[in-house]
């Protein structure tokens, strides 16, 4: 196992970027930040059932990257897929209301933490068979590419999916037919107690695009805007009708695999370094000094998420819960 | 509501026989005319895959809907879950439905529950075409694989026997929104010009232009009033020359063809074994879960009353298909096998 | 030594018998009164029991076979006895040939009848002869040792019973018994084929709608009853006495009978009918006689015959020596009988040859009715209903219930007057019950 520090690189100057969107992508990190630090509460607390795989520590990647898409560009989510899904637009109350299995959830109950989503956000409900979605993402890219239409698919995906056999077919695929989706890796550096360089013979996923014969990048993932440039950049590919592009994001899990993992795994080292980028933070520090934000501004984002999420969790535990016969719908169209 | 299989023959000098596999290029030719969001994708589809299924069709339809793929089942198959969900209509064709096992996962975990775990969100019209059944080429291309899927909830499985099925149901597949794997016995294909595995119906008349046969409804290929013989795909022609036979004895033999294995008309097989009280169920799948273990246990459940003998069914026994002819002979069902069955349960 | 097992003289007739099936194996274990065949007489098929416990060891006669009564058709070896490799037991007055006499005292008794009895192991002493001077028969022999034999059915349960689906639930809806029955199809099983002889045929099909209705094949025994109603209607010159009974007497008879606690149910007016019959014949033995085309047949004793509507057809069992018998056994014994009859259940001491025929057709509302006489029977009694009607009693108008009797007579063997003096005696005896309680009423 090698060691890998993060390299975040010079910030960039933010007055080339709309005020709106900065304030739009801290207000999705924090909502994401403090939706799934709830969702971890409402888990000890024995209130929410199922099992939860919390993205802190992840919001910069997912929320640069689905930002920099159109509305009407479809991402595939992985099993930690909250982040995502929020990232994308999926609604706090109608996601809270899935986590507990209630009929006014995303998914009417039917998919729960590990199948969340909602097609008319663009947000595909997850998959969460390592290395499923990257045959799906291509092949909705696919149909986008046969109508001609303009618009992306953007795959999700952790870096241990990179050995997966279907992720390597849907890359070929993507790549030979020229096929207008994103192959974005999260690498946070562990697939659950795995370390990446213990199970690759290269030191980055995006080395491997170049075996596809497509471009490939890994950036600093912890930083929004980098994130964002980068996948806006792939996206413009795409649509050009240049095929694909592998983008990778170094990012770190704050907290374990799941719930109940305390994460013993990983050196002390390591996280002390990782730990001290936390995203927020250091993004909300960029904006406090941008004079189209401020901290008033800030403050009243912060506030209306939390509000948010009060009104979402007093919605999902006052949600119904699906009827029975609702086991039996949903098998055929 | 049972049917018989009457395709009312024009004069001799029109008629048209047609194989199977010209059934279902009529069928698909007609279908992709009609509907432009269907493509078809698989592998060697340019030469027209295995059993020429696809030939012609790049020609007529160009590279852009009927799509070569390299050997990645996995992949495409994905690839069509993620199209389908977009609003296309795939078709995706395989060399030998044995192949489809790499892409299981992709079937079972993606294909047949996305609609339902995203509460309804998405549908998923895929047809997968596909070679099954023991053809003397040893076990992996032996398999039998309505067998392995019958399982699987939110999946249609078809299984024609013969050419007017094909057609008919095939465009049922193709205009279904959901995923339907369509099962053609590798010996009755027809791809030489006529099928391996001859009976009466092997070759038959085939009417042109649109007919759809509606998926779930059952056939019965050959009336009577003894014992009730359900049996599909290659295992309907073995019956139906036992049954042949087997009237020669003065037993008469009630051959029911379920034509659709999910969902499956128990209705007409119920009905019938009502009449009959004997039932034989004959399966290339094998023994230990084949689907006609549903099917007798279904009987068993809603009309026992009415048995006057033990349901027997005719299977594969558990064991990989061998390569040996002599041996996959004696393992796959065969005319002898079934007639002993009834043979069996006509002693009084 | 082990035991013969015979086909037992069923009627008067020697005519050949089919044995239509065997419901013991080789090897199997029998105990007294199991069902070991069932054999087909024409008249009824009868079920033939073992009389002692043992082992099946041979069949000599297999199913399908013609037989004739008396012929042995298997052997049974007997429970207790010792194997042949230890020496031979020794001749017991128990295991005799026929050939040799029984030293039974003074007790008179054919040897065929020692010798059945002998091997059912009954002690003559205790059986009652029929026969001139109390002379014991075969019949007696056969009829004591089916009275001692235990019911079958009571100790099986049905679910011992291998059978299909379909025969099951069709045996059930028929009230059937299916202990007795051997079972012809897959790995034993009793199927629907094989009820045919209790369910007609034409209830077993299962037709479905739309299909044309066939002519459904009669079952043996409607063939049968076909065929020897043709026979009387042709040979028999039959001719007709008719009269009414003031049942008056009979009524206050059988509620008398209700109010008496060892009578389970009052009799029914069948249970008196045979009663009154059989004691009047045992008065009149000149009218007690069967014509043949030997002569002019005298019955040895009088049993009546009554006629059971079955699901199968109409059976005719047969309660032997009803003269005998006190009217609460006959009560008991027609009870029995129909019940069996219904069952498919017959013995062979249910079926014989018998004095006349009793059918009471009263019960569905029928005033009067002509029966068919059951050759070779010299008579049949047809009975209607019991009924309120006017009547001029000392030139007064007055009410009784009145029942018609219609007496069919064979006029090869009895003629007008004779049997006009048994109407005339019959009716006297019901009009003035007092001797037709009997003996241990």
């Amino acid at each position: 196992m090698k060691i890998i520090k993060p390299n975040p690189p010079q910030l960039k100057d933010l007055t080339g970027y709309d005020g709106a969107l900065l304030v739009e992508i801290y207000r999705r990190m924090y909502l994401i930040r403090h939706f799934e630090q709830r969702v971890n509460e409402l888990f000890l607390k024995g209130i929410m059932p199922g099992t939860i795989h919390l993205s802190l520590g992840q919001e910069a990647t997912t929320v640069g990257a689905c930002l920099a898409l159109q509305p009407n560009d479809v991402i595939t989510l992985t099993h930690r897929g909250h982040g995502q899904a929020l990232a994308k637009g999926v609604k706090a109350y109608a996601l809270m209301a899935e986590l507990f299995g209630k009929v006014t959830g995303c998914c009417k109950g039917k998919g729960g933490s590990l199948h969340v989503g909602d097609m008319s956000v663009g947000a595909l409900p997850a998959i969460a068979i390592v290395g499923a979605s990257s045959p799906i993402a291509a092949g909705i890219a696919f149909a986008f590419k046969y109508y001609q239409t303009g618009q992306i698919a953007l795959n999700f995906f952790g870096e241990g999916t990179a050995n997966k056999g279907d992720w390597h077919e849907a890359l070929n695929l993507a790549a030979i037919w020229k096929l207008p989706v994103v192959f974005l890796c999260e690498n946070n550096l562990y697939g659950v107690s795995t370390h990446i360089t213990d199970v690759m013979a290269i030191d980055y996923v995006a080395e491997r695009a170049a075996a596809y014969g497509m471009p490939g990048v890994t950036i600093y993932g912890n930083d929004p805007i980098l994130v964002y440039d980068t996948v806006q950049e792939a996206a413009a590919h795409a649509r050009r009708g240049n095929g694909p592009t592998l983008v990778e994001c170094l990012t770190y899990r704050r907290g374990g695999h799941k719930r109940d993992d305390p994460a013993t795994y990983r050196p002390t080292e390591e996280v002390e370094i990782w730990m001290k980028t936390d995203p927020i933070p250091a993004f909300r520090a960029r904006l406090e000094a941008d004079t189209r934000v401020g901290e008033a501004q800030l403050a009243l984002v912060e506030e209306s998420v939390m509000q948010e999420l009060e009104e979402a969790v007093a919605f999902a535990l006052n949600s119904a819960e699906p009827p029975a016969e609702m086991a039996l719908e949903h098998v055929y169209a | 509501m049972s049917t018989h299989s009457v395709s009312i023959a024009p004069d001799k000098e029109t008629r048209r026989d047609l194989t199977i596999v010209q059934a279902l290029r009529e069928a698909i030719r007609e279908e992709m005319h009609r509907d432009e969001s269907i493509f078809v994708i698989g592998e060697d589809i340019r030469i027209g895959g295995s059993f020429l299924f696809t030939l012609g069709l790049l020609d007529e339809f160009g590279p852009d809907r009927v799509i070569n793929t390299p050997i990645s089942e996995a992949g495409f198959v994905g690839l069509a879950i993620g199209a389908a969900i977009q609003g296309m209509r795939p078709v995706v064709d395989f060399q030998y439905g044995d192949f489809l096992f790499t892409a299981y996962d992709q079937i079972v975990q993606q294909c047949t529950k996305l609609r339902y775990m995203s509460g309804g969100q998405v549908k998923i019209p895929l047809v997968i075409q596909m070679p099954t059944g023991a053809s003397g080429r040893g076990a992996q291309h032996a398999n039998a694989m309505e067998g392995f899927f019958f399982h699987v909830p939110g999946l249609k499985i078809v299984t024609p026997a013969t050419p007017y099925d094909a057609k008919g149901l095939f465009k049922a597949a193709l205009q279904d929104d959901n995923p339907v794997l369509f099962c053609v016995h590798k010996h009755l294909y027809g791809s030489k010009g006529r099928p391996l595995e001859r009976s009466s119906l092997s070759r038959g008349y085939v009417p042109e232009g649109d007919y759809v046969i509606p998926l779930g409804v059952a056939d019965i290929k050959r009336p009577g009033t003894d014992v009730t013989v359900v049996a599909n795909s290659l295992m309907l022609h073995r019956a139906l020359n036992a049954a042949e036979d087997l009237a020669k004895q003065g037993i008469s033999v009630e051959v029911i063809d379920p034509r659709c294995l999910v969902p499956m008309d128990m209705n007409t097989i119920i009905e019938s074994v009502q009449k009959t009280s004997r039932l034989v169920i004959v399966e290339e799948t094998n023994e230990r879960g084949g689907w006609g273990a549903q099917v007798a246990a279904d009987v068993a459940g809603r009309a026992i009353g009415y048995l006057d003998a033990p349901i027997r069914r005719v299977a594969t026994p558990d064991v990989p298909i061998p390569f040996s002819p002599v041996l996959e002979t004696a393992v796959i069902p065969s005319e002898e096998r079934i007639r002993a069955a009834v043979l069996e349960l006509m002693r009084t | 030594m082990p035991v013969d097992v015979v086909v037992p003289q069923i009627g008067e007739a020697i005519s050949e018998l089919r044995i239509v099936s065997w419901l013991k194996q080789v090897g199997d274990s029998v105990k007294v009164g199991d069902v070991l065949f069932e054999v087909d007489s024409d008249k009824a098929i009868v079920q033939v029991e073992a009389f002692v416990d043992g082992t099946l060891i041979e069949i000599i006669h297999p199913e399908d076979s013609s037989v004739l009564p008396q012929q042995v058709v298997a052997r049974i070896r007997v429970a207790d006895e010792t194997l042949a490799e230890t020496t031979p037991p020794a001749p017991d007055v128990g295991l005799l040939s026929a050939t040799k006499p029984v030293a039974a005292g003074h007790i008179q008794a054919s040897p065929l009848a020692q010798r059945v009895a002998a091997d059912l192991g009954i002690d003559l002493g205790q059986v009652t002869g029929s026969g001139p001077d109390r002379r014991i028969t075969v019949e007696d022999v056969r009829q004591f040792a089916a009275l001692q034999a235990a019911s079958p059915s009571d100790d099986k349960t049905l679910r011992q019973i291998v059978v299909s689906p379909k025969a099951r639930r069709l045996a059930k809806e028929r009230g059937l018994d299916l202990t007795g029955f051997v079972g012809t199809g897959v790995d034993g099983m009793i199927v629907v084929s094989d009820l045919e002889h209790v369910i007609p045929a034409v209830e077993l099909s299962t037709g479905t709608a739309g299909t044309p209705s066939a002519a459904a094949p009669l079952s043996r025994l409607r063939q049968t009853i076909a065929a020897r109603m043709v026979e009387s209607k042709q040979q028999v010159p039959h001719f007709y006495l008719m009269v009414d009974v003031d049942m008056t007497q009979v009524n206050q008879l059988r509620l008398h009978c209700q109010k008496l606690t060892d009578w389970e149910r009052p009799p029914t007016y069948t249970d008196v009918f045979v009663r009154a019959c059989a004691l009047t014949l045992a008065e009149m033995p000149s009218v007690n006689r069967s014509y043949s085309t030997d002569g002019l047949v005298q019955h040895e004793h009088v049993s009546i015959g009554i006629a059971v509507s079955t699901d199968a057809g109409l059976l005719v069992p047969v309660i032997p020596n009803a003269d005998r018998l006190s009217l609460r056994h006959i009560s008991n014994a027609v009870r029995d009988v129909t019940q069996r009859a219904r069952g498919g259940r017959l013995k062979p001491s249910d079926v014989g040859s018998k004095s006349m025929v009793v059918s009471n057709l009263g019960m569905y509302g029928i005033d009067a009715f002509i029966a068919i006489i059951d050759m070779p029977d010299p008579m049949i009694l047809a009975v209607g209903r019991v009924t309120d009607r006017i009547v001029p009693i000392d030139r007064q108008v007055a009410i009784r219930p009145v029942c018609t009797l219609t007496l069919s007579v064979d006029h090869r063997a009895l003629d007008g007057a004779q049997s006009a003096q048994f109407l005339q005696r019959l009716q006297t005896r019901l009009e003035y019950p007092f001797d037709l309680l009997g003996a241990s009423a």
